[in-house]
């Protein structure tokens, strides 16, 4: 959209000066580059719970008010995304040189160092920063991969996290495990592993593997009880039938 | 397994990302003009896109601002409610106020503007205000608004006309305080329009 427009064309040619700022300035409004990056990101790996709550109860039987009704539903989204959002939304944005940690550094609790320029996925193409930008991060020496192993894209972690979650949505489970496979692969230490973890979570809970689901999303909970995707998570325990906390 | 037990009113990951992609700044603009407040409009916006991911499959090719709008005027009306309400908590304290008062050099930056903006359509009727943003600021022709806002074309010329007139009204008195300064008030207030980065 254009932000220039002739100063005569406001208010139907009859703006002063002043007028015409404050109008002005509000065509140049809008929201930060990389905050839109992180509601991109947000909404590919935050939303798919949603699903997940829905199903469980539904396939249990067990319809509680709170958890099947769509706006209940939505609502508990909103809250658990908008914790991610946030998460993603770092006061001052790291550089792109915090996209992809240092091996020997603890990777990050949060998706806090994901607000880096990449580009948002698109549905044609994910474009995807190139990874010669990329610094070079990762050592030579993983244990599982070659030395010279490009290191992955934040774009390409989300392309494979939102085709695992694609999948999920469409009751794919083996095109789901195998995008949640290949980000595994291609990226162990990645940013948004936690993401994948909560993923893998879900799959095992679509999947009927309610045990390990269960074992899985308290292991995550004791480790990260504040998480972003506590709340998400602790809902589904309860949709699978587990109370504690 | 049936997949239809497991299928979900979500759009697919790339097209809500290209939906985020191509609409985030109308959708911000739209809630920060239609009054919610800076600190809120975060939240904000990805509760738009939430509702829109939900119901992905209602929105019609070409009317996705159609869309967008209509639920942003929703969270809008819900945020404004809720800075009402913490405004009464605090007996009529204004949140989130950017102080609109020119600095040392008199110079409206873009942040400066927008605050004054903001604070003269916060004295226009909602109805009126909404039709304004979209004329004034997202350049939609009235045909367009009055298929967004589900209205007679009449209407919205109607609204659009009182709009401006309130608009000037409301700009005039602001303009007057912004150039009544206590502690300068020989200098005038100069007017940067040129553009100014994000």
């Amino acid at each position: 959209m254009s932000t220039q427009r002739d100063p005569h064309v406001w208010l139907d040619g009859e703006a002063d000066d002043f007028e015409a700022t404050l109008l002005a300035s509000a065509r140049r409004d809008g929201m930060s580059p990389d905050k839109k990056r992180a509601l991109a990101a947000a909404m590919v790996v935050g939303a798919g719970m949603t699903a997940t709550k829905g199903a469980l109860a539904a396939k249990a039987g067990a319809e509680k008010a709170g958890l099947v009704a769509t706006g209940a539903k939505a609502l508990v989204v909103v809250a658990a995304s908008t914790a991610l959002f946030f998460a993603l939304t770092p006061a001052t944005a790291p550089s792109l040189s915090r996209a992809v940690p240092p091996r020997h550094l603890p990777p990050p609790t949060t998706l806090a160092s994901t607000a880096s320029p990449i580009s948002i996925p698109t549905p044609v193409a994910i474009p995807s920063t190139s990874a010669a930008a990329l610094p070079s991060a990762l050592p030579s020496a993983l244990p599982n991969a070659p030395p010279a192993r490009p290191a992955p894209s934040l774009a390409d972690e989300l392309r494979l996290l939102g085709r695992a979650r694609d999948a999920l949505a469409h009751g794919d489970h083996a095109a789901a495990t195998a995008a949640l496979d290949e980000h595994a692969r291609v990226s162990p230490a990645g940013t948004f592993r936690d993401e994948a973890r909560v993923l893998r979570i879900d799959l095992l809970a679509r999947s009927g593997d309610h045990d390990r689901a269960r074992s899985q999303a308290r292991a995550y909970l004791a480790a990260h009880p504040s998480s972003p995707h506590a709340p998400r998570l602790r809902e589904l325990l309860t949709s699978l039938g587990d109370d504690s906390p | 397994m049936d997949p239809r037990e497991y299928s979900i009113d979500m759009a697919p990951p790339g097209d809500i990302t290209a939906l985020v992609e191509e609409q985030a700044d109308f959708v911000w603009r739209s809630l920060r003009r239609l009054g919610v407040p800076e600190a809120s409009v975060d939240d904000a916006v990805q509760q738009v896109f939430l509702v829109a991911a939900q119901k992905f499959d209602r929105i019609t090719s070409g009317r996705e601002r159609a869309f967008l709008f209509s639920v942003a005027m929703n969270v809008a009306s819900h945020a404004r409610r809720t800075l009402a309400r913490r405004r009464e908590v605090l007996d009529g304290t204004p949140l989130d106020v950017v102080d609109p008062r020119p600095s040392a050099d008199v110079e409206l930056d873009d942040k400066r503007a927008r605050a004054l903006l903001d604070e003269v359509l916060e004295t226009m009727p909602l109805d009126l205000r909404t039709v304004f943003v979209l004329v004034e600021l997202e350049e939609m022709t009235m045909i367009e608004v009055a298929e967004v806002l589900s209205l007679p074309q009449g209407t919205v010329a109607s609204r659009l006309r009182r709009a401006r007139d309130e608009f000037h009204a409301a700009a005039r008195r602001v303009r007057a305080r912004v150039e009544r300064r206590p502690q300068r008030p020989s200098t005038t207030c100069t007017l940067v329009t040129g553009e100014v980065p994000r």
